[in-house]
């Protein structure tokens, strides 16, 4: 590998410690809800941006080139769901979760959860599931990270994936929401330069999408089929939902994700998002699956299939592009792990050690608690990642579709549906984690054809739907709760000024005087 | 006849007057009035710590303000006190416990001060508590929506539709 090559990655880490250092002290960390939301200043670019590189990055460079490549155009059926992902998150969960959390005062995820469901054990056992599953997610990421940096540098992968895992850390001590979502912002852009250059260049090679769809057939006609290698998945209609679900619906159930819209600058934020979000899908989304798609002509013998697009940049581009591409590549892959980390690391110090172990614990201890947690999840990461490292599409597919099985329908009813209570979302919770988990392990996927996704989500929303309509009378939702939801629903209809002008840090003091007048008007 | 209290209320620089044009130039309307005012509780605090920075330790004082409600806490200005008497009708009542209101104190000044001063060890943070302060917010009534208003900085937000 280049020099060239390596000195693009340095600078390329340069500038993006330095965005981070300036969102730090823009102020992005003066209080809690500073360090963990940014404040609630994200705007619509940002939001839209940092939601897309978060929910995407390691998986798009290497599991979906490599699905491409070993499964031909079948990919594209993750790459559907994923396209209309942004939009539809932000359109359905958005504006009115923003509001909610605000008047809630929750700043994590699952402490919104628990505020909209009253009940320790919402937040027990969905910091616990998060927390482990979003470890798991963690160490797809240092895969990730560890194979592009050992074929960046042509170190050894070990050594490599210590870089990569050291890198990760540092870049997550810096902290702070605020200059996650401004690199992530950042890297966005690159990515997308980055992986429309290496599709562009492979198109160049091949003669254009026609020409090599022609040369695909003389490989194996299958791969152009929507059914995969060998028509491996004919007429698996289920498998199919299940890929479109995984990144279309799924992400309204990541709590990573879904933190994004606690964090915007106001309610209305979420609209000119949503724009922003389709538009960068729909340039980049598509394009890492047609690269590894047509990878098979140019690298057939390629033996690891995730690997296909770094091979591939490396081929065909001049070394100084290669250089962009690869810093892009990694950036994108270090842009989740700290996004991750950092929602860990809040989840596991504030939801559970404050919460259940150490309610008066001092701001040195949650600190202290906070970076242990992310120092040993790294750890652990390496030494799984180095040892005996699952595919990145595998862990993947596997966190993401157990976290929207359990938390899709809790998020959706928590904004949607006034009678979705504890016991509805506690116990869509646990069956929707148990099913997806038990599906996935178990091996029913092939003896059904229905992918763990697909029957996780409807196992999860039939209960929070059955529970929650048998428990109305023994665990009714508070009327404070509806209120606030009321609150969220009518907000458009405020009139614009008003909105724009709106100090939103006073939301808390709104909800309680809401509160008091509602019960002066019911009273007469 | 509504019952009195005599509480200590944060002197506002915002008037009804200010209030309803501040109001009215957002809304479009100039029938905007003021409905009402309410007295809104908050926990005041003393904090004072020795920080230690890159600079040597610095000893630095300032108040801390726990939303008696929601149980929020946040670091505010210098502000000025004065007794008023107001009607129970106005006033809302505290929620929140005092001692759990000083925990919220110190972890509000000691994460404020870490991340702003970018301290190099923690530190400790005694708080004195001072007792209840109130805020006014005036509640000001539109065609459209109902809006309270921050007597001390202007800050508005709307309330819920059902309560306009």
């Amino acid at each position: 590998m280049s020099g060239t090559v390596v000195l693009f990655l340095v600078l390329y880490y340069v500038v993006v410690l330095g965005i981070g250092y300036w969102a730090m002290r823009r102020g992005g960390g003066d209080d809690l809800e500073g360090f963990l939301l940014g404040g609630r200043q994200v705007g619509p670019m940002a939001t839209a941006l940092t939601l897309q590189s978060t929910s995407m990055s390691g998986y798009m460079f290497l599991g979906a080139g490599g699905l491409g490549y070993s499964q031909g155009y079948w990919a594209m059926w993750f790459a559907a769901g994923d396209l209309g992902s942004g939009v539809l998150n932000l359109s359905v969960l958005g504006r009115r979760m923003r509001k909610l959390s605000q008047t809630f005062g929750a700043l994590t995820s699952i402490e919104y959860l628990e505020k909209r469901y009253p009940s320790s054990a919402i937040r027990l056992f969905a910091g616990t599931l998060t927390v482990f599953l979003l470890g798991f997610y963690v160490l797809a990421q240092m895969i990730a990270g560890g194979k592009g940096m050992a074929l960046v540098t042509g170190l050894p992968y070990p050594v490599a994936l210590a870089i990569a895992v050291s890198i990760i850390l540092i870049y997550t001590f810096m902290g702070g929401y605020l200059a996650v979502a401004y690199t992530d912002f950042f890297q966005s852009i690159i990515m997308l330069v980055g992986v429309l250059w290496i599709a562009i260049a492979v198109l160049i090679e091949l003669g254009g999408l026609t020409a090599a769809n022609h040369a695909i057939v003389e490989i194996d006609p299958t791969l152009l089929s929507i059914w995969g290698k060998g028509l491996g998945f004919e007429g698996q209609w289920g498998v199919a939902l299940g890929a479109v679900l995984i990144f279309s619906i799924g992400v309204l159930g990541w709590p990573h994700v879904v933190t994004r819209h606690m964090a915007m600058s106001r309610p209305a934020t979420a609209r000119k998002a949503g724009m922003w979000a389709m538009a960068w899908n729909l340039l980049f989304v598509p394009t890492p699956y047609l690269v590894g798609i047509l990878a098979v002509l140019i690298l057939p013998e390629l033996s690891d299939p995730e690997m296909a697009i770094f091979e591939v940049a490396n081929l065909l581009l001049p070394a100084a592009v290669t250089g962009l591409v690869m810093a892009a590549i990694m950036a994108a892959i270090m842009s989740t792990a700290d996004s991750l980390l950092l929602q860990t690391g809040s989840i596991a110090s504030r939801d559970l050690y404050e919460r259940f172990i150490n309610p008066k614990a001092s701001e040195r201890q949650m600190v202290m608690v906070s970076r242990g947690l992310v120092v040993a999840i790294a750890m652990i990461g390496y030494v799984v990642a180095l040892y005996e490292p699952p595919t990145v599409f595998a862990i993947v597919i596997f966190a993401t579709s157990v976290l929207g099985s359990a938390f899709l329908p809790a998020y959706f009813c928590a904004v949607w549906w006034k009678k979705a209570n504890t016991a509805g979302a506690l116990s869509s919770m646990i069956v929707g984690a148990s099913v997806a988990v038990g599906w996935e392990v178990t091996g029913v996927v092939e003896a059904t054809q229905v992918a763990p996704m697909t029957a996780g989500v409807v196992c999860s929303i039939v209960t929070m739907i059955v529970v929650s309509l048998l428990t109305q009378n023994i665990s009714p939702v508070p009327h404070s709760i509806i209120d606030a939801m009321n609150d969220a629903q009518a907000v458009n209809r405020i009139p614009e000024a008003l909105q724009r002008a709106s100090d939103m840090s006073l939301s808390p003091e709104s909800g309680a005087i809401n509160r008091r007048l509602d019960n002066e008007d019911q009273d007469g | 006849m509504a019952e009195r209290r005599q509480v200590i209320v944060i002197r506002g620089t915002i008037s009804e007057t200010d209030a309803v044009c501040v109001v009215a130039s957002l809304s479009g309307d100039v029938g905007a009035t003021v409905e009402m005012e309410m007295i809104y509780p908050y926990y005041r605090f003393d904090a004072n710590c020795a920080v230690p920075t890159m600079a040597g330790c610095k000893d630095l004082s300032m108040f801390c303000l726990v939303d008696a409600v929601n149980g929020l806490g946040s670091t505010a200005d210098s502000f000025e006190l004065e007794k008023e008497s107001v009607t129970s009708e106005q006033l809302l009542g505290d929620e929140v416990d005092p001692d759990d209101a000083a925990a919220i104190a110190v972890r509000t000044v000691s994460h404020r001060l870490g991340r702003k001063l970018r301290t190099i060890r923690s530190f400790n943070v005694e708080v004195q508590p001072r007792g209840l302060v109130y805020k006014r917010f005036w509640i000001v009534k539109t065609i459209d929506a109902r809006v309270m208003v921050d007597s001390t900085n202007g800050g508005l937000h709307p309330l819920t539709l059902r309560a306009a």
